[in-house]
């Protein structure tokens, strides 16, 4: 017997690995809470927004239209998930694909598109069409169709994932559409609560949608209280607190049917197996209407841009946009794919530290981006940390705080899958920390990929937390677009827009090509 | 009976299953073969999970595959498996996994009852019904799993390494409960296993598949009097 030679001098890879990653986390997720607090409890008048009716009937207003969003998205979603996961019918992966693109975007810009669509002057518009796109119904349906994606995509990846054995038990003895109904979507129900939340989350926290419908909503009265006339910080913190409630809420109810489960769930996404439904002619018609959707408005904003000889115009308009978009979204990309390849491995084993942080990146993802934003805001606009605050190292420090979860979900989903005893045998041949690491990344690399294609699509296509923190001279071009639809020529909004969607779709592109299947694979 | 007749199944270029030919009437045969010789592909194929690209598949005199074409799906052969993991739905009770099937065949609610009470008395789960499979043990979820796939009153049964997982006590129980209502229920049945003291036990008969071919079938007296391949002698010898 002697002392461990290997192990024990490494124990400190782990701590110091593990201890950065969390610190990044914590660092972009604490202080804009506490500060948010402080702010309220600094207020002189804390209550006074709340003193009148509209407060309330806007936040009820705005939990209603998420609510419809979300119920609305999963009704359609989670079929058309396990039509795209477990049935066979022409052109599939091009719908599919076409399907979720417009859920790289943020919503406003499909919603612009709709508007060009179905607005008083739009090609297949008139009166009676804008006026149901400027109301309550045109907002769900806009958001609707921006979200529904994410539904499918998730009950997708779920639904592939149900052991096979399962799946085939439940045909023999009750056929396709009862194994479905009762047992594919069961199996995959953490995933689809996850889709549920996610939709949720993000519907509340829309902010561009609503105020281009014109449609009064929460997010808006926050946003409201952070510039021009009615700049009243202490107010805006004082309106996140019932959202505060909500989160927690969300965050248990997300914890307790998700949570780790979710991440099982979505990670046995690639078992190969018989489709579970024969191809039917009217499964194409089905996919060819999700797709088409998906497209009509996207397609929309590029011929609009087009015809009006915005793209021409675009580049005295577009500025820095284009590089500040992609100069934050990368950086933050890659520092949240660096915490997330950390806190993955973490989750994936059940580590202390793993299972601890994932509820706190949770809730940054679950809290209202206005909220976020806000605290982000009061957090670090001081003089001693104006150099973030001024340069797009603020935007890096809002999306990291607000995605970090789904770059570390996406790893610890991947690694989840890999055998313990893998785990195990290195360590036994005396493997440190980092050697299991890049032993875990050797056999899950596309989920490094994965985390930092997701991670940049969302924030490329992040307006609501953008919007309140972009530097001066930093404008992404989200924030770009939004603040130009108000005063800029139709055309060139249009172009701008476009512009976006190619950025945002070469990005998920070059993802799609480091993640596609391969033979072999 | 089951029959296959010159059936194939191929993954592009590469033949899993060659040309396999059996008949198997009301009797329990045991399916035995060295890994990766076809085995779960034949019960597959027999299921309708697989679509042979040549020959025919009948269950009951009735045509279930042409070549390349599944005539009837897996719902309706009306063949009841116990998989190997026993693939018994976690969130549903045992209760419910038994239902299930019924349901879909719509069989009504009182009949539904009654024949889920006497296919879990006749594996021993008297009163455990409402337990989902994770509060069940591993001998418990084995019965399960065999009483799922008896009250369907199955026209063949299909059994692929049910005592895989199971210590030799639990293996001895399974085995004996299984003699026993083989003995009650006269159905085509087809017993994949490793283990030629079990095919001793329960089969009348054995298949020996290798290469993906049948490479031979008889009774176990048959295949050790005259082997036709060394792995055939080995399990003919292991009885």
């Amino acid at each position: 017997m002697g002392r461990p030679l290997i192990a024990a001098p490494r124990r400190w890879q782990a701590q110091v690995f593990v201890t950065g990653a969390a610190a990044v986390v914590l660092v972009a997720v604490v202080p804009p809470l506490v500060a948010t607090f402080g702010q309220i409890t600094d207020a002189k008048d804390m209550f006074a927004p709340f003193a009148t009716g509209q407060t309330w009937g806007l936040l009820l207003r705005s939990l209603a239209l998420s609510g419809v969003v979300t119920v609305l998205a999963l009704g359609v979603g989670v079929p058309l998930g396990i039509l795209f996961a477990r049935a066979q019918f022409p052109f599939q992966g091009i719908l599919l694909a076409a399907h979720l693109s417009v859920f790289f975007l943020s919503p406003f810009l499909p919603t612009l598109g709709w508007f060009h669509l179905f607005g008083r002057e739009g090609y297949l518009g008139g009166p009676a069409s804008a006026q149901i796109l400027f109301s309550e119904l045109g907002c769900v349906l806009a958001l609707t169709g921006c979200f529904l994606p994410a539904v499918t995509a998730l009950t997708a990846i779920g639904a592939r994932g149900v052991d096979a054995s399962l799946e085939e038990a439940a045909r023999i003895a009750g056929g396709p559409w009862r194994a479905a109904a009762f047992v594919v979507a069961p199996s995959a129900a953490p995933a689809i609560v996850l889709a549920g939340v996610i939709v949720f989350v993000l519907a509340f926290s829309e902010l561009g949608t609503p105020m281009f419908l014109r449609v009064d909503v929460y997010p808006a009265l926050v946003f409201s209280r952070l510039g021009g006339m009615d700049f009243a910080p202490g107010e805006a913190a004082a309106l996140a607190l019932p959202l505060v409630a909500l989160t927690a809420a969300l965050a248990w109810f997300e914890q307790r049917l998700a949570g780790r489960r979710a991440i099982a769930a979505l990670g046995g996404g690639l078992r190969a197996r018989a489709p579970l439904f024969a191809f039917r002619p009217w499964m194409l018609g089905v996919g060819l209407v999700a797709a088409i959707v998906s497209i009509a408005p996207i397609a929309t904003l590029l011929f609009h841009g087009a015809l009006n000889g915005g793209f021409a115009e675009a580049p005295r308009w577009i500025g820095d946009a284009p590089v500040n978009t992609l100069l934050a979204s990368s950086l933050a990309a890659a520092l949240m794919t660096a915490v997330g390849v950390v806190l993955g491995f973490s989750l994936a084993h059940g580590h202390a530290t793993g299972r601890w942080l994932d509820p706190v990146a949770a809730l940054a993802f679950i809290l209202p981006a206005a909220i976020l934003g806000v605290g982000i805001a009061f957090a670090w606009n001081h003089a001693a940390t104006n150099w973030l605050y001024s340069s797009v190292g603020i935007l890096v420090v809002a999306y990291v705080a607000r995605y970090s979860v789904l770059a570390t979900r996406t790893i610890a989903a991947a690694m989840a899958q890999l055998p313990r005893s893998l785990d195990d045998a290195a360590r036994t041949i005396g493997a440190g920390y980092l050697a299991r690491l890049w032993l875990h990344l050797g056999m899950a690399p596309r989920s490094m990929f994965g985390a930092f294609a997701l991670a940049l699509v969302f924030s490329l296509r992040d307006l609501e937390t953008a919007v309140l923190l972009y530097p001066p001279g930093g404008e992404p071009l989200t924030a770009r677009i939004f603040t130009l639809e108000a005063n800029g020529p139709p055309g060139v909004v249009s172009a701008l827009a476009g512009l976006h969607v190619l950025i945002t779709f070469a990005a998920a592109s070059v993802g799609w090509l480091l993640l596609r299947p391969r033979s072999g694979a | 009976m089951i029959e296959m007749r010159d059936v194939s199944v191929r993954r592009g270029e590469t033949a899993i299953l060659d040309r396999v030919s059996f008949s198997i009437g009301d009797e329990v045969v045991a399916l035995a073969g060295p890994s990766g010789s076809g085995k779960t592909t034949l019960l597959r194929a027999l299921l309708g999970l697989e679509t042979p690209s040549e020959g025919e598949v009948r269950i009951g005199g009735r045509l279930m595959s042409t070549p390349g074409r599944s005539l009837v799906p897996p719902e309706d052969r009306n063949v009841a498996m116990v998989f190997q993991d026993l693939a018994l739905w976690p969130h549903l009770s045992a209760h419910g996994n038994l239902a299930f099937g019924l349901r879909a065949r719509g069989v009504a609610k009182d009949e539904r009852e009654r024949r889920i009470a006497v296919a879990l008395t006749s594996v021993g789960l008297d009163g455990k019904g409402g337990k989902r499979p994770g509060e069940l043990s591993g001998g418990e979820r084995q019965r399960v799993a065999i009483a799922r796939a008896l009250v369907l009153d199955p026209a063949a049964l299909l059994l692929d390494e049910p005592f895989a997982s199971l210590d030799i006590m639990l293996k001895q129980e399974i085995i004996t409960l299984l003699a026993c209502l083989f003995k009650e229920r006269r159905v085509p049945t087809i017993v994949v296993t490793h283990d030629p003291r079990d095919a001793a036990v329960l089969a009348e008969r054995v298949l020996i598949i290798e290469g993906r071919r049948i490479a031979q079938q008889g009774t176990l007296a048959d295949v050790a009097r005259a082997p036709a391949t060394p792995f055939a002698e080995a399990f003919a010898r292991g009885a």
